[in-house]
């Protein structure tokens, strides 16, 4: 269905863009405003179709919730054995193992943004979004020390970085009580989501 | 022997990555502003400014950190900030001759631009590199080129080498042959219809691929125009027949532009909400890091600050130079110019973190035309000077937005304080328009803006227009239906399609299609290498290596370009 809607659009857009480009100095308004037509018509059917795949995608943005809160507990965990281990490892090897952790579970945080935002709204979505990219920073941040070899400063960084993270987990345990959409996953649901990140937890140690 | 116990503060932000900086832009903004007026090239110089960072701050006598190589760099792009902006504009009064010309205000009226461009961008730092994730391709180059100086591994080492390595192989290729592009159309025999040519830079091609799928709908927009509507209107036209480059110079870069702004416009006004709880999430965030005592970047009130400080300077010039006006029109037209300020910059960072290209040279030309169509209507021809002037300082503002955010990211990437660069920023953004200015000055004297000696070939442009302008012969049908048709294409609802179409429009197409090759390569890079990552990976590095190689070898070649001119 958008395909059908970004055909008209551009149809529309070449079509007026034509019209526009038959004179250096005039145009053919009566094609522009044709072109210009077909193209409103493409962006009717782009909202129509948004509207649908929104309510389809919807029913499983609960679910990508869930995922999202696991990748962040299983983030804390990888960040809480790094800082156990901290004293005894080289730092060129805290700075891989923060180098695997921003690719591998970190980067793949982005895919879940459509879902905060259609659940809890921009505000939320903002909030979110901003505390991970903080995080992703301090880490970037720690790493960058360990591979200039400044102890201190990649501590530091990696503890900040572990406290930002966590209070990704806490605001999302707030969002879950004070917000419906977050209620809406059943009892069955809501045990299975705490019984998943025991297991992830449990496999990650 | 690793310094596990080092007890010295991790440096960042000091005194040698600042005089590095300074000195490093400097020599930056003075070969790249005598290029610019010699052979109409520049270049934003944030890998230059790099490279000579790390000649600089790590050797044998100083071990600077990455942080202070990434501040030392921020600082030199922000020196060569102006030298685009105004050597593209300023000598159109030379060539123009036009009377009143002040370097004094004017160069203060640039500094206030550089000020204005700062401020204004700095709160979308965390609503473009936070959320909206842009991925700024030379930011990206530039993190790498930073952290492969410490030999994070082999394979990084390497792979930066051999893209270097290709990009200054094909830079030299495309230079010994003096061609920059491969025509397929002449081998098809298609070369009155269409453009169809490949732009032989690895820049290009690596640049499409860092940018992946957020440069999709450029290439659509320039295979639009260049595809199918450049063929229908050469068939259409009756009499000689026109040629394909003609049609986009002087057809479809009008609409191209129009449909920047009207795309950027309604883009804005889409994303007020978004922006506005961006700006929320900022604001609690300064709250609770004042509250920690650890602000993260610019407190709104400094910002604000900087705002009002650009603002009072660009004010003071316009009074200078136009006595004659009221105070009430005299503001007027100072807000008119904030307002395009700030607008023109948020579509040009977005433009640059989509694509890593910017329409900076027609965003001027467009602010220009805009400003001398005003300054008609009065018949003091100081106005003419006063509105190059302040395009000048427009100018100047948007490469300060673009070149901030691209800092920015590489930043991001390797985890410095946003606080301390946009601090950096503001410490090296001074230096560049005095430097300009007196290039500027220098060169006039000695060999006379305009002549063959000295060329300015974009201020002739610039001159030409203005001229145009005089003689009635503006085209703003097309850059009335180019915003029309942006605005439809944003009221889409799909991020950046109005600005990434309109920006088709506006570049030749052989870059186009360079760039699509190298974003058809990221969805085969994306398809055959399942990782979730794309910033550390193999081909990354090498893309990153191709642009900093091509970028470096093509300074190099212009500089000997200079002293074959000389």
């Amino acid at each position: 269905m958008p395909h059908y809607g970004f055909i008209f659009v551009y149809i529309g857009v070449s079509w007026a863009a034509y019209a526009a480009c038959l004179h250096p100095a005039q145009m053919h308004w009566f094609h522009f405003f044709l072109g210009a037509s077909i193209a409103l018509i493409g962006i009717y059917i782009l909202h129509g179709s948004k509207k649908f795949l929104d309510s389809a995608e919807r029913i499983s943005d609960s679910q990508q919730m869930r995922d999202f809160a696991i990748q962040i507990e299983l983030i804390c965990t990888e960040l809480k054995l790094v800082e156990k281990q901290f004293a005894q490892l080289p730092l060129h090897d805290v700075a891989e193992k923060h180098h695997q952790l921003i690719e591998t579970k970190i980067f793949p945080l982005r895919d879940y943004a459509n879902a905060i935002a259609n659940l809890f709204g921009m505000t939320t979505y903002s909030d979110v979004i901003s505390m991970c990219s903080t995080g992703e920073r301090y880490l970037r941040r720690s790493l960058t020390a360990a591979l200039d070899e400044h102890s201190p400063e990649s501590h530091t960084y990696l503890l900040l970085a572990l406290k930002k993270f966590q209070r990704i987990i806490d605001y999302l345990n707030l969002i879950r009580t004070q917000n419906s959409a977050f209620l809406q996953l059943s009892f069955h649901e809501l045990s299975s989501y705490q019984r998943d990140i025991r297991l992830s937890l449990n496999r990650n140690h | 022997m690793q310094d596990k116990f080092n007890l010295r503060p991790y440096p960042e932000l000091t005194l040698p990555a600042i005089i590095c900086g300074l000195c490093v832009g400097s020599a930056i903004a003075l070969s790249m502003g005598y290029a610019s007026v010699l052979i109409g090239f520049s270049s934003q110089g944030a890998e230059l400014g790099a490279i000579l960072s790390v000649a600089f701050l790590r050797n044998r006598f100083y071990q600077g950190s990455m942080l202070e190589l990434n501040i030392s760099q921020t600082i030199a792009s922000a020196v060569n900030g102006a030298s685009a902006g105004m050597m593209f504009t300023l000598p159109a009064m030379y060539i123009l001759q036009t009377p009143h010309i002040q370097m004094l205000p004017i160069t203060f009226a640039c500094i206030a631009g550089a000020i204005l461009g700062i401020g204004f961008i700095a709160p979308l730092r965390k609503h473009m590199i936070d959320l909206e994730k842009l991925p700024f391709p030379s930011g990206i180059a530039v993190a790498t080129l930073i952290q492969t100086t410490k030999n994070v591994n082999f394979i990084q080492f390497s792979g930066l080498g051999i893209g270097m390595a290709a990009g200054v192989g094909v830079k030299c290729l495309s230079w010994y042959f003096a061609t920059n592009q491969l025509s397929l159309s002449a081998l098809l025999g298609l070369d009155h219809m269409v453009d169809l040519s490949v732009q032989v830079s690895l820049l290009a091609l690596a640049t499409g691929f860092l940018a992946g799928k957020g440069g999709v709908f450029f290439v659509i927009g320039g295979s639009i125009a260049s595809l199918v509507i450049t063929p229908l209107v050469i068939s259409s036209q009756a009499g000689e027949p026109l040629l394909p480059a003609f049609v986009r110079d002087h057809y479809f870069r009008h609409l191209g532009i129009g449909m920047l702004i009207g795309g950027a416009a309604i883009g804005i006004i889409g994303a007020l909400p978004f922006l506005a709880s961006t700006l929320r999430t900022m604001h609690k965030e300064a709250r609770d890091s004042k509250s920690s005592g650890n602000l993260e970047e610019l407190a709104p009130r400094t910002i604000l600050g900087c705002i009002l400080l650009g603002s009072g300077i660009l004010f003071l010039m316009m009074h200078r130079f136009l006595p004659m006006l009221s105070l009430s029109i005299t503001i007027a037209y100072v807000v008119l110019s904030l307002a395009w300020i700030w607008m023109a910059s948020i579509v040009l960072a977005e433009c640059l973190g989509r694509t890593n290209w910017t329409p900076l040279s027609g965003m001027t030309l467009l602010v220009i035309t805009v400003l001398c169509l005003v300054a008609q209507t009065s018949a003091d021809p100081a106005m003419i000077t006063a509105a190059i002037s302040l395009g000048a300082a427009a100018s100047v503002a948007m490469a300060h937005a673009t070149d901030l955010m691209t800092d920015l990211r590489a930043g991001y990437l390797l985890g410095a304080q946003p606080k301390k660069q946009q601090m950096a920023q503001m410490l090296g953004c001074w230096l560049g328009p005095l430097l300009i200015a007196g290039l500027l000055y220098v060169l006039h004297q000695v060999y006379g803006l305009g002549t063959a000696a000295m060329p300015a070939p974009q201020a002739q442009i610039v001159a030409q227009v203005i001229e145009d302008i005089r003689m009635n012969e503006l085209p703003i049908s097309k850059y009335l239906a180019g915003a029309g048709l942006g605005a439809i294409l944003s009221a889409s609802g799909i991020g950046g399609l109005g600005i990434l179409t309109g920006l088709g429009f506006y570049f030749p197409f052989p870059i186009v299609m360079s760039y699509g090759i190298g974003t058809l390569l990221h969805f085969l890079n994306e398809k055959f290498n399942q990782h979730p990552s794309g910033n550390y990976l193999p081909a990354t590095i090498i893309a990153s290596g191709c642009i900093v190689g091509e970028s470096l070898c093509g300074i190099l070649l212009a500089i000997l370009d200079i002293t074959q001119h000389s």
